[in-house]
């Protein structure tokens, strides 16, 4: 079994109840599009944000880790491999119509993880809904979307401990208070028109650093998600010394996100993907 | 303070409870209207990007009123359920008068709150009352005074049950989240801790709302001189109706676009069907946990925001009329009373069959604005497509939820045989 684990911050611009999940700017909820910033849209980016914020994290997710067979591979080809999730995948919940949990995340939709390491590149995706792949997410029957749902239902589960080991975030009503004299610096260097609107909104943001209020916990939030990839799987590994994976068994994987910086419209991901590999007596009667 | 016509009776109670709900429901409805009528973009002109994020928060701010709006409604829902009557949810006698945002607009919402506060009597030499008609502020007064007096020297004032109200654990809210507050009925005290909080202790709730349709006046009237351009709202047409609808109205304005009509059709009959199943969910008789879950699931979050709140806005996008410049808006226009059939197989199919009709003309009007060139505009298009999803969702998850599958084989097979 090859296991890769894989952390980084992605980017999602979306907005938050009680807005729509297809409001465009962000009006009711904690979450918006600022002056000079194209519509939110949605996407969970792993890699290239989208008008990325100043004082935000780095987007990126990356292979950290590699293990074969439960052994760890410091110098596996898959060490700092590049992972994406590929087609605009969005988180689909739209207030209980898509996912009933009640976490409100839902699940993420096209799943399609793609790595690319040095000489190697391994993609699969996820079918929602295996009978029939080009059935629309909001018509898939709910017992196909309950499998890629969120482990927990109710809601999300609030772990800063998690959050501050992975992120270095320890105390969010600081992080926010930091981040708003950071940018009423900028501020008061600033005398483009749009970029003092985006700035003043997002100070004003900042500045709601109640710890119960949902822009702060929500630093502090994680939801995970278990399933295993069933779908298509592609392995390109040109001169590159990879062990001959097997494409036709699932993929367990399994992540976490939290860490939701409503600022910066970004949050953090952990996860491993399980690689069955085809086993040595098998490969010895293929060869 | 004692005002004349005081409750003397049940009757009287519910009489003066379902006169604020009518009232409660009308200002939600004209708040709802103008904040959609914002811009939100400054393609649409008219805005800087400061003057801009100032609209954000006026449109932020009087949605959050409306919400609150809505939960005295559901306050007024518990407490007339509490004394064994229905929740009310029509208009009275009287229709919301809705206007796009404006300082005339707002200053009408200013007096609409300070309204809450009871004014003092103007009684004349002979002690009548020189009134021309009560304030929501002197209704309240009034239920108040009438649960403080039956509930004191009736012993059975309180014959509802519970489960025909609506607390925050009912909706999956936290209490105070999206500034929602609801809690059940069940004695004088919770009673008067609900109109208490409706009012405010210290009258400061409803303060509160005034004080911040005043700092939206003051921040507009202080835009609207230094900027002789500025201009935060969409040509949104006042009272806009279907041409049927506008026979019995003399303020109102037709909406002859065929497109736009069929828009402000499915907005009405949504609306509707939202209030009869909302109605439903607090007069439950013998539904299954599973249906009544199943309500619930459609008619809070789903109903009122993915579909409600983003065809309200949509609407402001759609001309009124061919040629003009006027556009339309949330027509919340429905028809009275508001009632499903006891039966609850009757009634759910009744449900089933509006959201069916709600994605046909959805479907509609989405493929009429792909056709035309005048409304081409990529958020049109994409938000009234993931509205027909939604709707599609919303449907399955109803014959689901509702077992209407069974329903439905059962009726085929009658008919084959």
């Amino acid at each position: 079994m090859l296991r890769l684990h894989f952390t980084g911050w992605f980017q999602c611009r979306l907005a938050t109840n009680p807005d729509p999940s297809d409001e465009p700017r962000g009006v009711s909820g904690y979450t918006f599009a600022v002056a000079g910033e194209p519509d939110l849209d949605r996407v969970i980016r792993f890699h290239e944000p989208v008008a990325p914020r100043s004082h935000g994290p780095e987007v990126g997710v990356y292979v950290r880790h590699v293990y074969f067979d439960g052994v760890e591979k410091a110098d596996h080809c898959l060490v700092n491999a590049r992972v994406d999730l590929r087609g605009d995948p969005k988180f689909e919940s739209r207030n209980l119509l898509i996912s009933e949990d009640r976490s409100g995340i839902g699940i993420i939709e096209p799943f399609d993880i793609h790595v690319v390491g040095d000489g190697v590149e391994i993609s699969r995706k996820d079918l929602l809904y295996p009978p029939d792949e080009t059935v629309p997410t909001h018509r898939v029957p709910a017992e196909f979307v309950a499998r890629r749902a969120p482990s927990r239902k109710d809601g999300m589960t609030l772990d800063p401990n998690r959050i501050a080991e992975a992120t270095g975030i320890v105390d969010p009503v600081r992080f926010r208070a930091e981040k708003a004299e950071a940018l009423k610096l900028d501020l008061e260097a600033e005398t483009d028109e749009t970029s003092m609107a985006a700035l003043q909104k997002r100070i004003r943001e900042l500045r709601i650093n109640d710890d119960a209020t949902l822009r702060v916990l929500s630093l502090s939030l994680v939801q995970s998600w278990r399933f295993d990839l069933n779908g298509p799987a592609t392995v390109n590994s040109k001169g590159a010394d990879i062990d001959p994976v097997d494409t036709a068994a699932p993929w367990p994987i399994d992540f976490w996100m939290g860490g939701w910086d409503a600022d910066s419209l970004c949050g953090f991901v952990s996860g491993t993907i399980n690689i069955p590999l085809i086993e040595e007596p098998y490969r010895a009667q293929q060869d | 303070m004692k005002v004349e016509r005081n409750v003397e009776s049940r009757r009287d109670l519910v009489r003066a409870l379902r006169s604020v709900a009518a009232l409660e429901h009308q200002v939600m409805c004209e708040y709802l209207f103008a904040a959609f009528s914002l811009k939100k973009r400054i393609g649409e002109g008219g805005l800087s990007p400061l003057q801009l994020e100032s609209v954000r928060e006026w449109q932020s701010t009087i949605l959050l009123v409306a919400r609150q709006e809505m939960e005295h409604l559901g306050i007024v829902s518990n407490l007339l359920s509490a004394v064994g009557s229905t929740p009310y949810f029509g208009f009275g006698n009287s229709r919301p008068q809705l206007h796009r945002f404006s300082t005339a607009t707002i200053r009408h919402f200013v007096e609409i709150e300070e309204a809450h506060d009871p004014p003092e009597p103007d009684i004349n030499s002979s002690g009548e009352n020189n009134g021309q008609g009560e304030s929501i502020g002197e209704i309240y007064a009034r239920i108040y005074d009438g649960f403080v007096d039956l509930g004191g020297r009736m012993e059975n004032l309180f014959i509802g049950a519970s489960r025909s109200q609506i607390e925050n654990a009912d909706i999956d809210l936290r209490p105070g989240l999206y500034h929602i507050s609801l809690k059940t009925v069940s004695d004088l005290d919770s009673a008067t801790a609900a109109l208490d909080h409706i009012l405010g202790a210290s009258h400061g709730d409803e303060h509160a709302h005034a004080e911040r349709f005043r700092q939206i006046l003051t921040e507009a009237e202080r835009s609207y001189k230094s900027d002789p351009d500025f201009e935060p709202a969409r040509p949104v047409a006042s009272n806009p109706c279907s041409i049927s609808v506008r026979a019995n109205r003399e303020d109102a304005t037709a909406v002859t676009d065929p497109v736009t009509r069929q828009a402000l059709e499915l907005f009405n009959e949504a609306y509707e069907t939202m209030l009869l199943m909302l109605g439903r969910f607090y007069s439950p008789s013998d539904e299954t946990p599973e249906e009544r879950y199943t309500l619930k699931r459609i008619v809070f979050f789903p109903m009122m925001t993915m579909i409600i709140r983003p065809l309200g806005e949509l609407l402001t996008l759609l001309p009124v009329r061919d040629g003009s410049d006027l556009t339309a808006g949330a027509g919340f226009s429905f028809s009275e009373p508001l009632q499903l059939h006891p039966d609850k197989r009757v009634a759910w199919l009744n449900l089933h069959e509006r959201i069916r009709n709600h994605i046909v003309k959805a479907t509609a009007v989405h493929r009429a604005v792909s056709d035309r060139a005048d409304l081409n505009r990529s958020e049109l298009g994409d938000r009234f497509a993931f509205l027909v999803q939604n709707l599609e969702a919303m449907s399955e998850h109803f014959e689901r939820g509702m077992n209407l599958k069974h329903e439905y084989l059962q009726h085929l097979l009658k008919r084959a045989f």
